[in-house]
């Protein structure tokens, strides 16, 4: 053991010192080391020395009682906060509802909205073409119109009423029910 | 911790005031002796100490259990007694009144009577920076492990034995110079 080691161990170790054998040959065999054991060993004695007055009971009943003041202010405090909230929480609590619900409606009608624009979207999309739509669904303003156009074309502007003694059933309930007066001429 | 000490901590945390009063009554004469050695004045001590106690009551639903409850407290205390002593040497560099020039000195801690040798340790350890008072205080006094103490402190151990051993080298040098 190197004094150094001994040195940084003693001094970590004042309040408590306890030398293991290697330390206690160190300390027989050299003086300076020695020297400073004894002046750690005396200055922990002195600190010892150094003892405070215990609390007294009379101090202790005089910070517990500031102790517990301050316990109660601090409750009270809690306590009319709580009911702060239970007064006007509930006022809060309603206007929030409402808020959700207004913005929940607009959410739902953006749904709806976008819902049927797309069944729209899609039925035009079947009229283009998909092999697996329903016939009724091919049905449309274009295809009338594409019908009438031909129709007038080949038997004269005012031939209008002669057409519908040519349309099938499905065609003229399908005109019945989407055009207007004066659609067709 | 004990298993008495988690069940009046686990009481103390869901509102029973008796349970917290006993865990108060525990260790008062701990929190009393450090706040006393750190700033040497009973009163303050005193309230340092009752604000340790109310502190922990407020906080006591953020005590973990990991440390026992008495470290908790000793690091409210030991945050408590730093603060003190910062906010006194920011006061003491106020100019309230006119200072002569060697007005600067250390106070003579009120735990202290006798002149002498006890005086001028008590005075040695009071102009101890406040970190290195606090690392030898619950070193040497409290009779605490480093690594409790690195826990209190959030410091690594090796920082907290530097602490203590520059603390007990300015003693001993100061004693050196008094025999």
């Amino acid at each position: 053991m190197d004094c150094g080691k001994f040195k940084n161990k003693i001094s970590q170790s004042v309040g408590s010192v306890f030398l293991d054998a290697d330390e206690k040959i160190h300390l027989e065999q050299c003086p300076q080391c020695r020297n400073l054991y004894e002046e750690y060993v005396s200055l922990e004695r002195d600190l010892n020395d150094l003892t405070i007055e215990p609390l007294s009971a009379v101090e202790f009943a005089s910070m517990q009682q500031k102790l517990d003041e301050n316990i109660n202010r601090y409750n009270r405090r809690a306590i009319s906060f709580y009911s702060l909230f239970t007064r006007y929480g509930a006022g809060l609590v309603a206007v929030g509802f409402l808020f959700f619900v207004s913005l929940w409606s607009g959410f739902e009608y953006g749904v709806y909205y976008t819902e049927n624009s797309e069944q729209s979207d899609t039925y035009y999309l079947a009229d283009n073409g998909d092999e697996n739509s329903d016939e009724d669904e091919t049905m449309n303003d274009d295809y009338i119109g594409l019908l009438l156009y031909d129709y007038t074309q080949n038997n004269g502007y005012n031939s209008g009423d002669l057409l519908l003694g040519d349309l099938t059933q499905d065609e003229f309930d399908y005109l019945e029910n989407n055009l207007d007066l004066g659609d067709i001429l | 911790m004990d298993i008495d000490n988690r069940e009046l901590v686990a009481r103390a945390k869901d509102g029973d005031r008796q349970a917290f009063d006993k865990l108060v009554k525990e260790n008062k004469d701990k929190m009393f002796a450090l706040t006393l050695r750190m700033t040497g004045d009973r009163e303050v001590a005193l309230d340092l100490m009752q604000d340790t106690f109310l502190t922990a009551y407020k906080e006591i639903g953020s005590f973990r259990g990991e440390a026992g409850f008495s470290s908790w407290l000793y690091r409210i205390a030991s945050n408590k007694a730093l603060n003190y002593l910062k906010r006194k040497k920011i006061l003491s560099f106020i100019p309230l009144t006119e200072k002569t020039s060697d007005s600067v000195s250390y106070e003579m801690p009120e735990y202290v009577d006798g002149e002498g040798l006890n005086k001028e340790l008590a005075l040695a350890i009071n102009s101890l920076p406040p970190k290195q008072k606090l690392v030898f205080n619950l070193r040497f006094y409290e009779q605490l492990p480093f690594g409790k103490i690195a826990g209190i402190l959030n410091k690594s151990e090796s920082t907290v034995k530097t602490n203590y051993q520059k603390a007990i080298e300015k003693l001993r040098k100061k004693l050196e110079s008094f025999r």
